[in-house]
């Protein structure tokens, strides 16, 4: 799926995976849940982390870590 | 009997802003999640009251620590005798008051006796927020403050109101799953929703995003290797005026005391000696200082997560990651807190890797040494000597990432890795308080290398002056220093500077900006009588070895500029490195290592300068 800017998301689902359990925990303290709205602000230049936002929390995210949430 | 606090929470909600307002101390705060990795201890300000000490610590996403510096904050939680049992003070910023409470459910779970302050309550003003604070404290059956860390607002209801009995609940280690995070989740949305009444908000992050759509765009690192070049440049730009008035002031001093007393011994050792000494060296405090209020202006600004994340890539293909970034950057002030600021990095390898290039920066220490060798080159220009100078400084970000690049071919990495970046609100830095800050530190500077640069300019006169020959100095070549000086001149030689270089750059290993002031002591005293009065840089310019050919060349002063670039002459360094990678066998390596290719590059400038230039 590609991504549109400034657009607002539901998260469908938060992707464990065994190459690196602690990303999805750290997720999860930020407090990102299923469910949540979240806005994709932009990305940054040459591959760069993604902008997410939402009411509670405004953070940049690696596309590695970016790909945990399945948004929709 | 005295009580103590804990203050905990998540990164970047105020915790050392409350902690220096409770105890009068003058702790860094900075606008980045992450900036305190040591938890510290203080007694509150006697304004407020007495027999109550308060904790700092790192900030924690959550009571399951993840990070060195979030197991710090475990350990005091837990661990530490002295305040595993006391009550916390829970401090959350109450612009991010929902995602905040996880904790006050954690806490609950783990059975710790604690208290909550909402912090910038100025903000939540200016959101025009309303939140019924005594219906939330009833709610979850904890008690709520609100805090302004601008004006101290609201401190001493919340010192009046701290508990002065400590419960002997045991605390319980707690592990959560995704279940327990929705829950809290839940939970706190809906008692958040309860109390909170919103007018028409404003959204006060609306600047923020504005900025960052112009320092997060395709032009990012156009503002980026923008604002680092002003950083380095202005610093010489701006301290020129400065440096030369503490010169003008040591001339006029020196010359004072030699008038007074012609010929006397004493008076000769004060001017020639110490007060060349410390005139060597201070001439280039007004840059420490500007590099410090430069520093400092951008850690409160909150653009370095912003930096962070910007080059969070280009950084990881050199087997480094956007965190070792604010680690780096404090290394151009001083390696000791930066190698400490590794703690902020969750991946033992990229912290591994941060950590050995620290030391590599251009630190404080440094920056007499290429100020002087930097004027050498480009007398009277100032102007290209600040580019020159942040050239430097880029320069060993270079060969950082050269060093990172070849141990990242070495260290697999290490599956523990996150970035996660939360971008702060930008804030107006606040002046008065970066200043003072930057003038202790430069204090503190100065009096740190006060001692060893007496204690050289004394034993390298006191060297020249011994043994008396018919109770009169020697000839240099027979006195103690001039002989020491032959025995090491081979060691030297490649380099393309003689003894008295070398001298210099032994004494660097107590303390780098010593080489500057030793140059100025050991280059007096061996002046012929006409250049005694002569400044540093006319003596270099004309000082010869023994067939006649001059000392200071191109090729020898860009020698000793990368040696300066690379070696490790810091043993403070050391000790930290062997104390926070719990490896001494690592730092005695990176020690020799170092200082090895420092010393080999700069023979190699030097010959290769001489093969092809003269
Ligand atoms: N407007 C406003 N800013 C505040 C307030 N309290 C703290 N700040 C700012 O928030 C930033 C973070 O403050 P710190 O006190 O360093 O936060 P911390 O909790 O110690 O952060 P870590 O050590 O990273 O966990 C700094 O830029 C402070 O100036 C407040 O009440 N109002
Ligand atoms: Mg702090």
């Amino acid at each position: 799926m590609s991504i549109e800017f400034n657009r607002s998301y539901k998260i469908q689902k938060i992707l464990k995976s065994d190459q690196n359990a602690e990303i999805t925990d750290r997720l999860y303290d930020l407090g990102f849940v299923e469910g949540l709205e979240v806005i994709v602000e932009k990305r940054m230049p040459f591959g760069g982390p993604w902008i997410v936002s939402s009411t509670m929390i405004y953070v940049a995210l690696r596309d590695e870590e970016f790909q945990r949430l399945e948004l929709v | 009997m005295s009580h103590t606090y804990v203050l905990v929470g998540q990164p970047n909600s105020g915790k050392t802003t409350l902690y220096n307002w409770l105890t009068g101390s003058n702790y860094k705060t900075v606008n980045y999640p992450g900036s305190t990795i040591e938890y510290s201890m203080g007694s509150i300000d006697l304004k407020h009251g007495t027999n109550k000490s308060f904790v700092d610590t790192p900030g924690t996403y959550s009571l399951i620590p993840k990070s060195p510096d979030e197991i710090v904050t475990g350990k005091v939680l837990y661990d530490n005798e002295q305040t595993n049992k006391a009550h916390c003070i829970l401090v959350i910023d109450g612009v991010h008051l929902e995602r905040q409470m996880t904790l006050v459910f954690q806490m609950k779970q783990a059975s710790i006796d604690f208290s909550i302050v909402v912090t910038m309550a100025d903000l939540l003003k200016e959101q025009n927020t309303q939140i019924d604070f005594a219906a939330l404290s009833k709610n979850i059956g904890v008690a709520v403050y609100v805090f302004n860390g601008q004006t101290s607002e609201g401190i001493d209801k919340l010192i009046a109101g701290l508990p002065l009995t400590v419960s002997e609940k045991p605390r319980k280690k707690i592990s959560w799953t995704y279940l327990d995070f929705q829950r809290a989740r839940i939970d706190a949305m809906e008692e958040v929703e309860k109390v909170t009444r919103k007018g028409n908000t404003n959204d006060i992050y609306g600047f923020t995003k504005k900025l960052d759509s112009w320092l997060l765009s395709k032009l990012g690192f156009v503002f980026f290797f923008g604002i680092m070049t002003l950083l380095f440049a202005s610093l010489f730009w701006f301290s020129a005026p400065f440096s030369d008035l503490i010169e003008a002031g040591f001339s006029y001093v020196s010359t004072q005391i030699e008038t007074a007393f012609p010929d006397s011994f004493l008076a000769t050792f004060l001017s020639q000696g110490i007060v060349a000494s410390f005139a060597a060296v201070l001439v280039f405090v007004p840059q420490i200082l500007f590099l410090f209020l430069g520093l400092g202006f951008l850690e409160s600004s909150g653009y370095l997560p912003r930096a962070a994340a910007l080059i969070d890539h280009p950084l990881q293909k050199m087997g480094l990651g956007g965190r070792s970034f604010v680690p780096i950057l404090s290394g151009f002030a001083c390696a000791v807190p930066a190698l400490m600021a590794t703690r902020n990095i969750s991946s033992k390898r990229d912290r591994f890797i941060t950590s050995f290039i620290i030391p590599m920066m251009s630190c404080s220490a440094r920056l007499p040494v290429y100020g002087l060798l930097l004027l050498f080159l480009f007398p009277d220009n100032a102007f290209l000597i600040g580019l020159v100078f942040a050239g430097l400084y880029f320069l060993s970000l270079f060969f950082g990432a050269v060093a990172s690049l070849i141990l990242s071919k070495f260290v697999k990495p290490s599956k523990d890795q996150f970035f996660m970046m939360e971008l702060p609100l930008y804030r107006r830095p606040r002046i008065r308080i970066i200043i003072k800050q930057a003038l202790s530190k430069t204090r503190s500077y100065i009096t740190r290398a006060g001692p060893i640069i007496i204690f050289f300019a004394v034993l390298l006169w006191l060297g020249a002056q011994f043994p008396r020959v018919n109770s009169q100095a020697p000839e240099l070549a027979e006195s103690y220093i001039g002989q020491l000086g032959q025995v090491m001149e081979p060691v030297f030689k490649p380099m393309g500077v003689d003894w008295r270089v070398g001298v210099g750059l032994i004494s660097a290993f107590a303390a780098r900006e010593v080489f500057v002031s030793t140059m100025a002591v050991t280059f007096k005293v061996t002046a012929d009588e006409e250049h005694q009065e002569k400044d540093l840089l006319q003596i270099m310019n004309q000082a010869k070895f023994a067939d006649g050919t001059p000392i200071f060349t191109v090729g020898s002063v860009l020698g000793l500029i990368f040696f300066f670039m690379i070696a490790l002459q810091c043993m403070t360094t050391v000790a930290t490195q062997i104390r926070e990678s719990g490896s001494a066998k690592f730092a005695w390596t990176q020690l020799i290592v170092l200082n090895l290719v420092a010393y080999v590059g700069a023979v190699v400038i030097n010959q290769a300068y001489r093969l092809f230039f003269l």
